[in-house]
């Protein structure tokens, strides 16, 4: 080796940088993945039952952020309806709700795409569900109210 | 390689390895506490709005019980978070408020009287600074709300 004490600078600093870099990711991913945010960890053995209502409701909460797209939003309402399960009542309500919304704007979608079979087959999932919510009314008027909520959120976004 | 350059490589490497853990570990703590000082926030969110939408559409029965699942949630989150009980009484009081305006327009004036002093009572301690909250003056801000809140506004 010509130059052996550069070479063995640049090549620890090089190491240094490298095994920094990895040390980091690694570490953060370990520790998210032990810590698990977003999970309620600290309600776990205090009060499981509130624990699964609020991931229920974060869930829902999450479901307003799905892409603007027919196929998008039904998966994000399967996804819902195969959650409600082990939920409370009222929680299944909350996620009730968020899917009538995302079959009422899949239906305003295929409505302006010009597949009327398609929106129409949204619309009466939709509200069959809001009528099962106890809503009085469930004309274009008042489901117009949960699709401007929808649209609202995305001007937003 | 001479046996110097392994050695100052490995040590590069053990420190670099050292360094990074501990530098990832806490901002993955650091990260992580910020979330969990906001985590409640997604699920209230969502508790209210179905409150509010329920309350809007819904009759008086449904709308009873999303705004009572409403406050148990509050309630609830109040008793395991005691840091989160300031903001919570704000929150939780506008929900007692609604339940009144329900159980008024089903002519319960007994439950009406009792959610509006539990409502006056959470108001006070979240605003103590904001006078006497009258019934007129909570309705107005619980329809002001519903309002700006963008689901179900006119």
């Amino acid at each position: 080796m010509k130059y052996p004490l550069v070479t063995g600078f640049c090549g620890g600093l090089l190491i240094f940088v490298g095994c920094l870099y990895l040390g980091n990711r690694g570490a953060a991913i370990i520790t998210f993945y032990r810590l698990a945010p977003m999970t309620f960890q600290s309600l776990k053995h205090r009060n499981e039952e509130l624990r699964v209502d609020l991931l229920a409701l974060q869930a829902a909460q999450f479901s307003q952020t799905v892409k603007d797209a027919p196929p998008d939003l039904e998966r994000a309402a399967k996804r819902l309806e195969t959650i409600r399960s082990d939920r409370s009542p009222e929680a299944n309500s909350v996620l009730d709700l968020h899917v009538a919304a995302l079959y009422v704007e899949a239906a305003r979608l295929e409505r302006e795409s010009g597949r009327g079979a398609a929106a129409d087959h949204y619309l009466n999932a939709a509200e069959g569900i809001l009528h099962s919510l106890g809503w009085k009314d469930v004309s274009s008027a008042a489901l117009a109210d949960l699709t401007r909520r929808s649209l609202w959120w995305k001007e937003k976004r | 390689m001479t046996s110097r350059v392994k050695t100052a490589c490995l040590a590069a490497a053990m420190l670099g390895l050292g360094l990074g853990g501990y530098w990832g570990h806490s901002e993955a703590v650091e990260t992580n506490d910020l979330w969990e000082s906001s985590q409640y926030f997604l699920p209230t969110t969502a508790a209210s709005d179905f409150a509010r939408l329920q309350f809007r559409h819904s009759d008086a029965d449904h709308a009873r019980q999303a705004v009572l699942f409403q406050i148990h949630l509050l309630e609830q989150l109040e008793e395991v978070d005691k840091g989160f009980r300031t903001n919570l009484r704000g929150e939780l009081g506008w929900a007692y408020t609604r339940l009144a305006m329900i159980e008024e327009s089903a002519a319960h004036g007994e439950a009406r009287a009792e959610a509006l002093a539990k409502a006056k009572e959470c108001l006070k301690q979240s605003y103590p600074g904001a006078g006497e909250w009258t019934e007129d003056k909570m309705k107005d801000v619980v329809n002001r709300m519903d309002q700006l809140a963008g689901p179900g506004r006119p």
